[in-house]
């Protein structure tokens, strides 16, 4: 059979919709950014569920949302607000976001560790200020690291 | 089972059938459920022993969810750039990412049994497809593959997948075994 004629037989036979295929993969790839991240939502809210022995229902109305919004979650592929993920937290008691650039200066008086404090970008808010600050520092990633800027 | 259609998934170069239980066709099925935290927790519970077996090192279920969603994630951009690649380059084709499902035949019949294998060393996620012509493939299914073997259930499963979309293709005679030799041509 020559491969023209496998050609024009496929022609023939080949679904007149497209696979749609090629459109999720570029919404995929245009919202990387937040799908990463809705995601790691995603892995959190299973693993609490688990934990307290919840169904997705229980979840559901915990939330006031309907069953279908929380399977959205839990399926990593919702684009989720402020104010969805402030309800998730409440319903699961637990914090899912943590934003970075939270800071809090408090006295050099403090008696705080002093061993592995380093030089942070928050030197420019703190030299302003006459005394040596030091200056506690939340991110995403770590646990409180108490930055010296002094 | 039965296939109740093919779908063109990149041009002249990769098609998917469509099982009659499935609304989608079964490649953007699986890209589907590989980028679903959900699909995917529960697959890695479901097969937690073959999933801590050793085969690939000591990992949680979280670990391989996110492992899974970067994997299928850079499969995904590769099949992409080939067929970009491919409107331009006619050497850099889809055949680069298939390879033999058997890697002891050396002698490849036209209608070999292929898979797609995720980019990334040791990758875990397989496309199953029957070459039926230069660069043209149809993708009967995928899977996770977390042993060495196809002995699981769900690889069983692809298995048999092949053969009812090789059978299938036969019956519409898009191929002919009799006449695979022409169409090395």
């Amino acid at each position: 059979m020559a491969v023209e004629n496998i050609q024009e037989k496929l022609a023939q036979m080949l679904s007149p919709e497209k696979s749609g295929w090629l459109e999720d993969a570029n919404f995929r790839t245009e919202n990387r950014g937040w799908l990463k991240r809705s995601q790691t939502i995603a892995m959190k809210v299973l693993d609490r569920l688990e934990e307290l022995n919840w169904d997705q229902k229980k979840l559901a109305d915990k939330m006031n949302v309907t069953a279908q919004q929380v399977s959205k979650i839990v399926k990593g592929n919702e684009n989720l607000t402020l104010k969805s993920i402030d309800n998730l937290e409440r319903a699961l008691g637990i914090e899912l976001v943590r934003l970075s650039m939270t800071r809090i200066i408090i006295s050099h008086n403090t008696s705080l560790p002093k061993e592995g404090l380093k030089r942070s970008p928050a030197i420019k808010l703190s030299m302003k200020l006459k005394q040596p600050e030091i200056v506690y520092e939340a991110s995403e990633d770590k646990e409180m690291t108490y930055l010296n800027t002094g | 089972m039965k296939i109740v259609s093919i779908f063109e998934v990149l041009k002249e170069c990769l098609l998917s059938v469509q099982y009659d239980e499935n609304e989608i066709d079964v490649f953007r099925y699986i890209m589907g459920c590989w980028r679903d935290v959900e699909y995917l927790r529960n697959f890695f519970k479901k097969h937690d022993k073959d999933l801590t077996s050793g085969f690939y090192g000591e990992i949680t279920i979280n670990e391989a969810i996110r492992r899974t969603l970067d994997e299928a994630e850079e499969l995904e951009r590769n099949i992409k750039e080939i067929a970009q690649r491919g409107q331009t380059d006619k050497t850099n084709t889809l055949q680069t990412l298939f390879r033999p499902l058997k890697k002891t035949e050396e002698n490849v019949p036209e209608h070999q049994k292929s898979k797609v294998y995720g980019t990334q060393r040791k990758s875990w996620l397989r496309i199953y497809a029957i070459r039926i012509g230069p660069n043209l493939f149809v993708i009967s299914g995928g899977a996770i593959k977390l042993t060495p073997n196809m002995e699981p259930e769900h690889l069983m499963d692809e298995l048999r997948k092949l053969e009812i979309t090789k059978n299938y293709l036969k019956e519409k005679e898009i191929f002919d075994e009799d006449d695979y030799e022409l169409l090395e041509f």
